[in-house]
């Protein structure tokens, strides 16, 4: 086996070489693992995969309902039974954590979507375009980066009222300045290429050239950016859902169930202690994996 | 340096009025009624009275054209008036500087704390010549920016106030109230400080001029006193400046668990109020600090680094 992965190496000049067919995914998988770090990408990984499937599929993990209350066995201590515990209510703890997976994933995804999709295009213009554009929506970006990130979340809910989906749409709009300000620098190192001004040259449409050429080759640190603020929103929609603004109480989400078990921290301690290292575990793993895509990419930051 | 000082005061100044306007578009525009919430019937009216709608309408302003509202709010800003308060009626700067003591003395109590575990972490991380103590040091900083604040707040209270009966769990009673929120306010912006700072002072230790200096003879003490922090703490400058804003905003949680008043109380409360002329009142306060806050960090940069001044201002 050691041979192998010395060949694989060998064979491997570039490490960063297009996923290829899936023979060689075991030989990617060691290489990987036996890079320093690589153990700990390796599980990153992996913490989001679980993550992702409990959000998909709360079902399949989860031995109890959710919801279902059970007096006779409140407060219990995490045992076998019960992994995580179960709350003032007698509900199943990591039930409820993985069925609060979805929610909060939900509102994850949407801000970061709601992030990358008007930052990127605001990033677009204002790089392609130049000029006063530029100008002016730069100065935006420069003060919705004045203002902190938890505060602008928290300004738009008081305006659009609270919930989990307005939760989501505040994390994100909170995000866009990062992302316009990203995208708008590789759009304007890539404008002035030999390649983009060669496709202007032959004739082609400013619309096409922006879609073949300037996007693609201005794309790769926004991909390190969305994992980090992926991260950065999963601690941000727990935030706001913990101080209330989120979802409706018998509804499991992260933030709120943290939030439930403060009253119950000096006997429980459970209750706020696991919930809250999920959130640590899914936070670091975005992290790491930002940071891998950032030494990929070869951008020391 | 004058010159230099006019510019970036009056970027500030734009900064101030741009985030006053963004915020007058975003809380006055967006479809929520604010005078059915404060009547506390968002949503139904059925009870409400017309007349009192009518009435507070008038009083707040909110029946005239928007750009004359946005006029009147603008001019009373610049005065120093931003209204009142929807939910106590009292103006929104009382409000705010009743508050601002209390975080004021806690965010400083937590940037000083800050600046002293990432400096401790960050030296000590590349000073040392064992490889372990380095890898166990530079692991710290990810694992703290990855800890949500209102949950590291409660494994606090956790270990010191309920396992170890150290310190008062809730309340603002004397100065052993301050260290847990304290620590929970600065650990995680002392981490993303540590980053920045590891990573320039490694820069620096690797730069020619250092090479040169320990090619003479100096050791590493003289070395880093000497040759390296100077240089390598114009970056640590700049993130310690955008702290100030992260502090603000981690006391909203860290003011809520610990049940203390404060500004972060205050805005915690006036969101879930939708007490609109508060919340404005905090963000332009917030960006307020903002360019406070790196005006200092420039001028500062400017006395560190004089290069910076002959170059022209970025």
């Amino acid at each position: 086996m050691s041979t192998l992965t010395a060949t694989v190496r060998a064979a491997g000049p570039a490490p960063t070489e297009a996923p290829t067919a899936s023979p060689l995914l075991g030989a990617r998988l060691r290489r990987t693992l036996t890079r320093p770090g690589g153990i700990s990408l390796i599980l990153a990984v992996a913490v989001l995969v679980v993550v992702a499937a409990f959000a998909l599929a709360p079902g399949l993990f989860s031995t109890f309902d959710p919801t279902a209350t059970a007096p006779a066995q409140r407060l219990q201590p995490p045992s076998g039974l019960h992994l995580f515990g179960t709350d003032q209510l007698g509900r199943d703890l990591f039930s409820r954590v993985v069925h609060g997976a979805g929610r909060t994933m939900f509102a994850v995804g949407l801000a970061v979507a709601i992030g990358v999709v008007f930052g990127s295009l605001v990033g677009l213009v204002s790089g392609f375009v130049g000029g006063r554009l530029d100008a002016v929506l730069m100065r935006l970006v420069d003060v919705m980066l004045a203002i902190p990130g938890l505060l602008l979340a928290m300004a738009v809910i008081a305006a659009l009222g609270f919930g989990i989906t307005n939760v989501a749409i505040a994390v994100g709009i909170a995000s866009v300045a990062s992302f316009a300000r990203l995208l708008r620098a590789d759009v304007m190192r890539v404008r002035r290429t030999p390649y983009v001004e060669a496709a202007f040259a032959g004739g082609e449409r400013t619309g096409w050239v922006i879609l073949r050429h300037v996007l693609p080759n201005a794309w790769g640190p926004v991909a390190s950016l969305i994992t980090l603020e992926l991260g950065q929103a999963v601690l941000a929609v727990a935030a706001l859902s913990f101080l209330g603004y989120g979802v409706v109480p018998p509804d499991p989400e992260w933030g709120s169930l943290i939030s439930e078990g403060r009253a119950y921290l000096a006997t429980s301690w459970w209750l706020t202690m696991l919930p809250g290292f999920v959130v640590v575990a899914v936070v670091l793993s975005a992290n790491r994996i930002s940071q891998a895509i950032q030494r990929r990419d070869g951008v020391i930051r | 340096m004058i010159r230099f000082l006019f510019r970036r005061a009056a970027q500030g100044a734009f900064v101030l009025w741009a985030a006053f306007t963004a915020s007058f578009v975003l809380l006055f525009l967006l479809p929520s009624d604010p005078v059915l919430t404060m009547l506390g019937a968002d949503g139904q009216g059925a009870n409400v009275d017309p007349v009192e709608v009518a009435a507070l309408r008038t009083e707040y302003g909110f029946d005239q054209p928007v750009w004359l509202q946005y006029l009147s709010r603008l001019g009373a800003a610049l005065r120093g008036d931003f209204g009142h308060s929807m939910s106590t009626g009292a103006p929104v700067t009382t409000e705010i500087a009743a508050a601002l003591p209390a975080t004021g003395l806690l965010a400083l109590i937590a940037v000083c704390l800050a600046v002293v575990i990432a400096a401790g972490i960050a030296i000590a991380a590349t000073s040392t010549s064992h490889g372990w103590l380095r890898r166990f040091l530079l692991a710290l900083p990810p694992l703290g920016v990855a800890i949500p604040t209102f949950w590291l707040a409660l494994v606090l209270l956790q270990i010191f106030s309920f396992r170890l009966g150290l310190l008062p769990a809730f309340g603002a009673e004397g100065w052993t109230s301050l260290v847990l929120p304290a620590i929970t306010l600065a650990l995680p912006v002392s981490a993303s400080m540590a980053q920045v700072f590891a990573s320039s002072l490694d820069a620096t230790w690797g730069s020619p001029f250092v090479q040169t200096a320990r090619a003479k003879g100096a050791r590493r003490p003289r070395l880093l006193t000497r040759h390296v922090l100077r240089n390598a703490i114009s970056p640590a400058l700049t993130v310690a400046g955008v702290t100030l804003g992260a502090v603000l905003a981690g006391s909203v949680v860290t003011e809520s668990v610990y049940g203390r008043p404060g500004l972060g109380r205050l805005a915690e409360q006036a969101v879930a109020a939708q007490d609109i002329p508060v919340v404005q009142g905090i963000v332009v306060l917030a960006a307020a600090i903002f360019v406070i806050a790196n005006l200092g960090v420039d001028v500062l940069q400017a006395r560190i680094d004089p290069r910076l001044l002959s170059g022209g201002a970025r």
